[in-house]
Protein backbone atom coordinates (compact mmCIF):
# COMPACT_ATOMS: atom_id res chain seq x y z
CA UNK A 1 0.00 0.00 0.00
CA UNK A 2 2.94 2.34 0.76
CA UNK A 3 2.43 5.74 1.01
CA UNK A 4 -1.77 5.46 0.02
CA UNK A 5 -2.86 3.75 2.02
CA UNK A 6 -2.28 3.42 5.88
CA UNK A 7 -4.04 2.06 9.04
CA UNK A 8 -5.09 3.34 13.03
CA UNK A 9 -4.46 6.83 14.94
CA UNK A 10 -1.20 6.73 16.94
CA UNK A 11 -0.61 10.25 18.56
CA UNK A 12 1.46 10.03 21.79
CA UNK A 13 2.26 13.35 22.49
CA UNK A 14 6.22 14.55 23.15
CA UNK A 15 8.76 11.93 21.66
CA UNK A 16 6.41 10.74 18.71
CA UNK A 17 3.57 11.73 16.91
CA UNK A 18 1.95 9.50 14.36
CA UNK A 19 -1.75 7.36 12.66
CA UNK A 20 -2.18 4.33 12.71
CA UNK A 21 -5.49 2.69 10.68
CA UNK A 22 -7.39 0.88 8.31
CA UNK A 23 -8.01 2.99 5.37
CA UNK A 24 -5.82 5.92 4.87
CA UNK A 25 -5.04 7.63 2.24
CA UNK A 26 -2.31 10.47 1.69
CA UNK A 27 -3.85 13.86 0.59
CA UNK A 28 -2.21 16.00 -2.23
CA UNK A 29 1.09 17.63 -0.92
CA UNK A 30 0.82 21.34 -0.52
CA UNK A 31 3.98 23.69 0.07
CA UNK A 32 3.02 26.31 3.08
CA UNK A 33 6.31 28.64 3.89
CA UNK A 34 7.39 31.52 6.30
CA UNK A 35 9.27 32.12 9.21
CA UNK A 36 7.00 33.68 12.00
CA UNK A 37 8.00 37.54 11.76
CA UNK A 38 7.02 40.78 13.37
CA UNK A 39 8.62 44.57 12.26
CA UNK A 40 12.01 43.48 14.23
CA UNK A 41 12.39 40.16 12.90
CA UNK A 42 11.68 36.51 13.69
CA UNK A 43 8.57 36.64 16.24
CA UNK A 44 9.51 34.49 19.29
CA UNK A 45 6.28 33.14 21.61
CA UNK A 46 4.13 33.35 18.67
CA UNK A 47 0.98 31.02 18.49
CA UNK A 48 0.34 29.81 15.56
CA UNK A 49 -2.88 27.54 14.70
CA UNK A 50 -4.19 25.28 12.43
CA UNK A 51 -7.72 24.88 11.64
CA UNK A 52 -9.26 21.96 9.47
CA UNK A 53 -12.30 24.24 7.51
CA UNK A 54 -13.93 21.00 7.08
CA UNK A 55 -13.60 19.46 11.11
CA UNK A 56 -13.15 22.58 12.60
CA UNK A 57 -10.16 21.08 14.78
CA UNK A 58 -7.92 23.48 15.38
CA UNK A 59 -4.17 23.03 16.41
CA UNK A 60 -1.74 25.65 17.41
CA UNK A 61 2.23 25.43 18.23
CA UNK A 62 4.25 28.25 19.68
CA UNK A 63 7.09 29.57 17.60
CA UNK A 64 10.56 29.63 19.56
CA UNK A 65 13.39 31.60 19.51
CA UNK A 66 14.49 31.57 16.04
CA UNK A 67 10.41 31.94 14.82
CA UNK A 68 10.84 28.47 13.75
CA UNK A 69 7.98 25.74 13.84
CA UNK A 70 7.27 22.18 13.65
CA UNK A 71 3.72 20.81 13.35
CA UNK A 72 2.41 17.49 14.05
CA UNK A 73 -1.20 17.55 14.15
CA UNK A 74 -3.35 14.38 14.66
CA UNK A 75 -6.95 14.35 14.02
CA UNK A 76 -10.33 11.94 14.35
CA UNK A 77 -8.93 11.19 11.37
CA UNK A 78 -6.04 12.56 9.79
CA UNK A 79 -2.83 13.31 10.34
CA UNK A 80 -0.19 16.16 9.22
CA UNK A 81 3.35 17.32 9.69
CA UNK A 82 4.56 20.54 8.66
CA UNK A 83 8.56 21.71 9.34
CA UNK A 84 9.68 25.36 8.78
CA UNK A 85 11.14 26.38 5.80
CA UNK A 86 14.49 26.52 7.27
CA UNK A 87 13.81 22.83 9.18
CA UNK A 88 17.10 22.98 11.46
CA UNK A 89 15.33 20.93 13.83
CA UNK A 90 15.51 16.82 13.70
CA UNK A 91 12.80 15.23 12.44
CA UNK A 92 11.84 11.86 10.75
CA UNK A 93 8.59 10.17 8.78
CA UNK A 94 8.37 6.65 8.93
CA UNK A 95 6.00 4.60 7.67
CA UNK A 96 4.69 1.07 7.13
CA UNK A 97 1.63 -0.54 5.46
CA UNK A 98 0.00 -0.09 8.96
CA UNK A 99 1.08 2.97 10.26
CA UNK A 100 2.57 6.22 9.96
CA UNK A 101 4.81 8.19 12.45
CA UNK A 102 6.82 11.05 13.13
CA UNK A 103 9.67 11.91 15.61
CA UNK A 104 12.80 13.78 16.33
CA UNK A 105 14.56 10.17 16.70
CA UNK A 106 14.45 7.13 14.93
CA UNK A 107 14.96 5.81 18.87
CA UNK A 108 11.29 6.78 19.07
CA UNK A 109 10.25 4.83 16.85
CA UNK A 110 11.91 1.71 16.77
CA UNK A 111 10.02 0.29 19.52
CA UNK A 112 6.73 0.70 16.85
CA UNK A 113 5.80 -2.97 15.69
CA UNK A 114 7.28 -3.43 12.14
CA UNK A 115 9.77 -0.35 12.34
CA UNK A 116 12.36 -2.29 10.90
CA UNK A 117 10.40 -2.36 7.66
CA UNK A 118 9.52 1.09 7.58
CA UNK A 119 9.87 3.35 4.68
CA UNK A 120 11.99 6.38 6.67
CA UNK A 121 12.80 9.97 5.43
CA UNK A 122 13.36 13.13 6.48
CA UNK A 123 10.28 15.20 5.90
CA UNK A 124 11.24 18.56 3.43
CA UNK A 125 10.89 21.68 4.75
CA UNK A 126 7.87 24.20 4.11
CA UNK A 127 5.93 21.24 2.83
CA UNK A 128 2.31 19.87 4.49
CA UNK A 129 2.70 15.91 4.42
CA UNK A 130 -1.35 14.78 5.11
CA UNK A 131 -2.67 11.44 5.52
CA UNK A 132 -6.75 11.04 6.08
CA UNK A 133 -8.73 8.21 6.22
CA UNK A 134 -10.45 6.75 2.98
CA UNK A 135 -13.46 5.26 2.72
CA UNK A 136 -13.12 1.69 2.92
CA UNK B 1 45.59 -20.91 10.57
CA UNK B 2 46.55 -20.00 13.65
CA UNK B 3 43.90 -19.36 16.27
CA UNK B 4 44.90 -15.46 16.48
CA UNK B 5 44.31 -15.22 13.11
CA UNK B 6 40.82 -17.10 13.07
CA UNK B 7 40.20 -14.92 15.94
CA UNK B 8 40.74 -11.85 13.86
CA UNK B 9 39.12 -13.18 10.85
CA UNK B 10 36.21 -13.89 12.71
CA UNK B 11 32.80 -11.31 13.08
CA UNK B 12 32.43 -9.89 16.13
CA UNK B 13 28.37 -9.22 16.50
CA UNK B 14 27.60 -7.32 19.04
CA UNK B 15 24.07 -6.54 19.98
CA UNK B 16 23.13 -3.35 21.16
CA UNK B 17 19.97 -4.54 22.45
CA UNK B 18 21.88 -6.23 25.26
CA UNK B 19 25.00 -4.33 25.24
CA UNK B 20 25.28 -0.28 26.07
CA UNK B 21 26.40 1.92 23.44
CA UNK B 22 29.30 3.13 25.82
CA UNK B 23 30.68 -0.53 26.24
CA UNK B 24 30.81 -1.36 22.23
CA UNK B 25 32.26 2.60 21.31
CA UNK B 26 35.11 1.48 24.35
CA UNK B 27 35.78 -1.53 22.75
CA UNK B 28 36.06 -0.29 18.96
CA UNK B 29 38.25 2.54 20.35
CA UNK B 30 40.46 0.53 21.98
CA UNK B 31 41.61 -0.99 18.55
CA UNK B 32 43.49 1.98 17.65
CA UNK B 33 45.71 0.41 20.58
CA UNK B 34 45.58 -3.49 20.47
CA UNK B 35 44.65 -5.90 17.59
CA UNK B 36 41.17 -7.16 17.82
CA UNK B 37 38.68 -8.37 15.31
CA UNK B 38 39.05 -6.60 12.05
CA UNK B 39 34.99 -7.45 11.50
CA UNK B 40 32.80 -6.06 13.56
CA UNK B 41 28.45 -6.56 13.18
CA UNK B 42 26.41 -4.46 15.10
CA UNK B 43 23.03 -5.79 15.27
CA UNK B 44 19.35 -4.01 17.16
CA UNK B 45 21.35 -0.56 17.12
CA UNK B 46 17.13 1.10 16.93
CA UNK B 47 18.60 4.43 16.09
CA UNK B 48 20.86 4.77 19.07
CA UNK B 49 23.34 7.90 18.65
CA UNK B 50 26.99 8.36 18.26
CA UNK B 51 27.56 4.62 17.33
CA UNK B 52 30.67 3.68 16.38
CA UNK B 53 32.06 7.52 16.60
CA UNK B 54 35.64 8.29 16.58
CA UNK B 55 37.06 5.03 15.38
CA UNK B 56 40.89 4.49 14.14
CA UNK B 57 41.80 1.23 13.36
CA UNK B 58 41.83 -0.62 9.47
CA UNK B 59 38.24 -2.58 10.38
CA UNK B 60 34.74 -3.22 8.95
CA UNK B 61 31.79 -2.07 11.16
CA UNK B 62 28.84 -3.49 9.56
CA UNK B 63 25.42 -2.65 11.04
CA UNK B 64 22.06 -4.04 10.42
CA UNK B 65 19.38 -1.00 10.98
CA UNK B 66 18.59 2.31 11.19
CA UNK B 67 20.82 4.53 13.67
CA UNK B 68 20.69 7.89 15.13
CA UNK B 69 22.23 10.84 15.54
CA UNK B 70 26.26 11.50 14.23
CA UNK B 71 26.84 7.74 13.44
CA UNK B 72 30.04 7.23 12.29
CA UNK B 73 31.66 10.71 13.45
CA UNK B 74 35.25 11.44 13.41
CA UNK B 75 35.98 8.45 11.52
CA UNK B 76 39.50 7.48 10.77
CA UNK B 77 40.72 4.23 8.64
CA UNK B 78 37.38 2.29 9.18
CA UNK B 79 35.05 1.49 7.12
CA UNK B 80 31.76 1.69 8.26
CA UNK B 81 28.32 0.50 6.73
CA UNK B 82 24.79 0.87 7.70
CA UNK B 83 22.48 -0.96 6.57
CA UNK B 84 19.33 0.89 7.01
CA UNK B 85 18.83 4.91 7.46
CA UNK B 86 20.75 6.86 9.48
CA UNK B 87 19.74 9.83 11.34
CA UNK B 88 21.63 13.83 11.69
CA UNK B 89 25.16 13.93 10.75
CA UNK B 90 26.37 11.12 9.82
CA UNK B 91 30.22 10.47 9.25
CA UNK B 92 30.53 13.97 10.23
CA UNK B 93 33.79 15.12 10.44
CA UNK B 94 34.88 11.77 8.99
CA UNK B 95 38.61 12.21 8.57
CA UNK B 96 39.84 9.28 6.36
CA UNK B 97 38.00 5.76 5.30
CA UNK B 98 34.83 5.05 4.07
CA UNK B 99 31.12 5.10 5.29
CA UNK B 100 28.32 3.81 3.48
CA UNK B 101 24.42 3.76 4.12
CA UNK B 102 21.68 1.52 2.27
CA UNK B 103 18.94 3.70 3.36
CA UNK B 104 18.37 7.51 3.27
CA UNK B 105 20.11 10.55 5.59
CA UNK B 106 18.97 13.45 7.48
CA UNK B 107 20.54 16.94 7.12
CA UNK B 108 24.28 17.29 7.54
CA UNK B 109 25.34 14.29 6.29
CA UNK B 110 29.52 14.43 6.17
CA UNK B 111 29.66 17.66 7.67
CA UNK B 112 33.09 19.46 7.88
CA UNK B 113 34.50 16.01 6.86
CA UNK B 114 37.99 16.39 6.07
CA UNK B 115 38.73 13.06 3.93
CA UNK B 116 37.51 9.64 3.27
CA UNK B 117 34.07 8.71 1.42
CA UNK B 118 30.66 8.85 2.48
CA UNK B 119 27.96 6.99 0.37
CA UNK B 120 24.73 7.11 0.15
CA UNK B 121 22.16 5.44 -1.45
CA UNK B 122 19.32 6.75 -0.67
CA UNK B 123 18.56 10.37 -0.34
CA UNK B 124 20.30 12.89 1.81
CA UNK B 125 18.35 15.83 3.53
CA UNK B 126 19.61 19.27 3.96
CA UNK B 127 23.01 20.40 4.20
CA UNK B 128 24.27 17.75 3.15
CA UNK B 129 28.29 18.38 3.05
CA UNK B 130 27.90 21.58 4.54
CA UNK B 131 31.56 22.90 5.58
CA UNK B 132 33.29 19.81 3.89
CA UNK B 133 36.77 20.38 3.97
CA UNK B 134 38.32 17.53 2.06
CA UNK B 135 35.40 14.82 2.23
CA UNK B 136 33.82 13.15 -0.87
CA UNK B 137 30.48 12.64 -0.63
CA UNK B 138 28.33 10.40 -3.47
CA UNK B 139 24.87 10.21 -3.07
CA UNK B 140 22.54 8.16 -5.02
CA UNK B 141 19.77 10.10 -4.76
CA UNK B 142 18.64 13.97 -4.33
CA UNK B 143 19.86 16.41 -1.64
CA UNK B 144 18.24 18.71 0.17
CA UNK B 145 18.32 22.77 0.47
CA UNK B 146 21.30 24.21 1.40
CA UNK B 147 23.87 21.26 0.83
CA UNK B 148 27.28 22.31 0.08
CA UNK B 149 26.76 25.25 2.00
CA UNK B 150 30.61 26.65 2.52
CA UNK B 151 32.27 24.22 1.32
CA UNK B 152 35.81 24.53 1.12
CA UNK B 153 37.33 21.45 -0.31
CA UNK B 154 36.48 17.99 -1.72
CA UNK B 155 33.49 16.77 -3.95
CA UNK B 156 29.94 16.45 -3.54
CA UNK B 157 28.72 13.96 -6.50
CA UNK B 158 24.78 13.84 -6.29
CA UNK B 159 22.98 11.18 -9.01
CA UNK B 160 19.67 12.85 -8.55
CA UNK B 161 18.48 16.33 -7.62
CA UNK B 162 19.88 19.33 -5.44
CA UNK B 163 17.29 21.73 -3.56
CA UNK B 164 17.44 25.25 -3.25
CA UNK B 165 20.78 27.23 -2.69
CA UNK B 166 22.80 24.32 -3.34
CA UNK B 167 26.65 25.86 -2.69
CA UNK B 168 25.78 28.78 -0.84
CA UNK B 169 28.79 31.03 0.05
CA UNK B 170 30.80 27.91 -1.40
CA UNK B 171 34.89 27.56 -1.53
CA UNK B 172 37.06 25.35 -3.84
CA UNK B 173 34.51 22.33 -3.12
CA UNK B 174 33.38 20.77 -6.49
CA UNK B 175 29.73 20.06 -7.02
CA UNK B 176 28.51 17.98 -9.57
CA UNK B 177 25.19 17.16 -10.46
CA UNK B 178 22.99 14.84 -12.59
CA UNK B 179 19.43 16.28 -12.27
CA UNK B 180 18.28 19.18 -11.36
CA UNK B 181 19.28 21.86 -9.17
CA UNK B 182 16.51 24.21 -8.05
CA UNK B 183 18.55 27.00 -7.31
CA UNK B 184 22.13 27.84 -6.99
CA UNK B 185 23.44 29.81 -3.54
CA UNK B 186 25.46 32.91 -3.20
CA UNK B 187 28.61 32.74 -4.99
CA UNK B 188 27.85 29.58 -6.68
CA UNK B 189 28.00 29.21 -10.50
CA UNK B 190 27.84 26.57 -13.30
CA UNK B 191 31.05 25.14 -14.57
CA UNK B 192 32.58 23.38 -17.26
CA UNK B 193 32.78 20.23 -17.11
CA UNK B 194 36.26 18.68 -18.52
CA UNK B 195 38.17 15.50 -19.21
CA UNK B 196 39.44 16.24 -15.59
CA UNK B 197 36.61 16.46 -14.18
CA UNK B 198 34.61 13.56 -15.76
CA UNK B 199 37.52 11.10 -14.80
CA UNK B 200 36.93 12.52 -11.08
CA UNK B 201 33.23 11.57 -11.24
CA UNK B 202 33.92 8.62 -12.54
CA UNK B 203 36.91 7.66 -9.61
CA UNK B 204 34.13 8.33 -7.47
CA UNK B 205 31.14 6.53 -8.66
CA UNK B 206 33.34 3.31 -9.58
CA UNK B 207 34.36 3.65 -5.65
CA UNK B 208 30.69 4.08 -4.50
CA UNK B 209 29.60 1.20 -6.82
CA UNK B 210 27.15 3.45 -8.42
CA UNK B 211 26.55 2.85 -12.28
CA UNK B 212 26.34 6.35 -13.73
CA UNK B 213 27.42 8.19 -16.66
CA UNK B 214 30.15 10.94 -15.53
CA UNK B 215 29.25 12.80 -18.62
CA UNK B 216 25.73 13.10 -17.48
CA UNK B 217 26.58 15.45 -14.57
CA UNK B 218 26.75 19.20 -14.58
CA UNK B 219 29.69 21.03 -12.59
CA UNK B 220 29.43 24.08 -10.30
CA UNK B 221 31.37 25.67 -7.95
CA UNK B 222 32.78 29.33 -6.61
CA UNK B 223 32.74 32.45 -8.68
CA UNK B 224 35.12 33.89 -5.91
CA UNK B 225 33.55 36.83 -5.71
CA UNK B 226 32.79 36.79 -1.82
CA UNK B 227 36.59 36.29 -1.29
CA UNK B 228 37.16 39.90 -1.06
CA UNK B 229 35.05 42.72 0.51
CA UNK B 230 32.76 44.15 -1.94
CA UNK B 231 30.41 46.90 -1.26
CA UNK B 232 27.99 45.46 -4.02
CA UNK B 233 28.08 42.41 -2.86
CA UNK B 234 27.32 43.69 0.91
CA UNK B 235 23.86 41.70 0.88
CA UNK B 236 25.55 38.62 0.48
CA UNK B 237 28.26 38.16 3.17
Amino acid sequence: MGRHALPVVLFLVGAICGVTTAGFAQQDVATMTGVVKDATGPAPGTTVTVVNTRTGITTSTVTNKDGFYTFAVGTADGFAVLRDPIACKPAVLAETDDWVAMSSEWRAIAVLPGAADATAWEPEPGVVYAWEKALV
Amino acid sequence: MAVAEREHAAVEVVDLATTSLRDLNQRLHELAEMPGPSHWRIVNPSGAHAVACGLDADVEVEIDGHVGYYCAGMNKRATVRVHGNASTGIAENLMSGRVEVDGNVSQSAGATGRGGLLVVRGNASSRCGISMKGIDIVVGGSVGHMSAFMAQTGCLVVCGDAGEALGDSIYEARLYVRGSVASLGADCVEKELTDEHTARVRGLLDAAGIDADPADFRRYGSARRLYNFHIDNAGAY
